[in-house]
């Protein structure tokens, strides 16, 4: 059992934070729940809008190089697309959000703290939209949720463990060398052969995604020639 | 793992070795040498780990970090990477602004 100190808040700011905060006090592999989060976070601080569901964080203190880091988006989006795929058929935007009849179900938000050019620890942050069956207007078309899909409640204690169980096995494979969550990534991809509108942080362009690569990479056919991308923000249809 | 110290170019550096063979099975990649960074006349340079994007910076010229304080937040491939501090001191220098794109190994911030 790699999952040994598990830790649930019934209201906490961000799970994330929590770990963040203390990460040097608590063993490798701690995962903190919580009902609910008050300054729940996305990418570049974007509120995570949770309701009834299910939000998770794991701590990563594992010696692992920096250089390796990245394949931890594949191992948590291969993990919870596999936990969701008993009971719904979620789709991987590259790589970490899950989407289900387009829109998002569960999102992903990977932090590390890093000194000396060595991680000192990861924290895998993981919200899934599981019982919320309302959504805020402006949020409607974008976000949905297991409860308004299949028209049923799940246990979220149930559900952590499956991602729990999931992600051990990807990371499992992950640290072994294997490509595991490389290939479920690319299988499931909601991205290739789409158009996609890329944002580099530098100027906006019009592509199509041609490929999920083994180093996490993306492959777009861009009108200056086919381009790989390692960072960046993807946009599909302006709706995510 | 052992640590030795190497003189190139006139600075020290502390390099930490540790034997690849043992780690193999374990791991998806060697390990890479950590290699702590000198204090210079001009200061501790911090460096960025990785080529990504700087979505935050965290400290002004001037101020005073102590070690482990988050100088800036650099985004590469979806993760989001709090670059702390490596030693306690004033901030000499801040080279990067928010929005910026850096390259593997660029200097970030330089701390005296």
């Amino acid at each position: 059992m790699r999952f040994t100190k598990q830790i649930h808040f019934s209201v906490l700011s961000s799970t994330n934070t929590y770990l963040k905060d203390n990460y040097r006090s608590l063993p490798n592999y701690t995962v903190v729940s919580a009902d609910r989060q008050t300054a729940g976070r996305g990418r570049f601080q974007r509120t995570w809008i949770d309701g009834e569901d299910l939000l998770l964080s794991i701590l990563l203190k594992d010696d692992l190089p920096t250089v390796n880091i990245f394949g931890l988006s594949l191992v948590t989006a291969a993990a919870v697309h596999s936990s969701l795929s008993e009971i719904a058929a979620p789709v991987i935007k590259w790589p970490n959000d899950i989407i289900l009849n387009n829109k998002k179900i569960a999102g992903i938000l990977i932090e590390s703290i890093i000194c000396n050019n060595r991680p000192e620890c990861l924290v895998i942050g993981i919200g899934v939209n599981v019982n919320t069956e309302n959504y805020p207007e402006d949020l409607c078309e974008k976000a949905t949720s297991l409860a308004i899909e299949n028209g049923k409640k799940y246990s979220i204690q149930e559900l952590q463990e499956k991602v729990l169980e999931e992600f051990s096995y990807f990371y499992d494979d992950f640290l072994h060398g294997g490509n595991l969550a490389f290939l479920v990534c690319r299988k499931y991809s909601s991205l290739i052969g789409k158009e996609v509108e890329i944002n580099d942080f530098k100027d906006r362009q019009k592509g199509v995604v041609l490929d999920i690569l083994p180093n996490g990479n993306i492959l777009l056919w861009l009108k200056s020639g086919n381009q790989e991308f390692h960072s960046g923000e993807i946009t599909l249809n302006a709706n995510y | 793992m052992k640590i030795y110290r190497v003189k190139v170019n006139g600075k020290l550096y502390e390099v930490e070795l540790e034997s690849v063979e043992e780690k193999a099975e374990s791991r998806p990649a060697e390990p890479q040498p950590v290699v702590q960074p000198a204090p210079t006349k001009e200061g501790t340079v911090v460096k960025a780990p990785m080529q990504g994007n700087i979505i935050q910076v965290k400290v002004a010229t001037g101020a005073h970090v102590n070690k482990g304080d988050v100088l800036v937040v650099l985004e590469a491939m979806k993760l989001e990477n709090d670059i702390v501090s490596p030693a306690s001191g004033i901030v000499r220098e801040v080279l990067v602004s928010k929005g910026q794109n850096v390259a593997n190994q660029q200097p970030l911030v330089i701390i005296g």
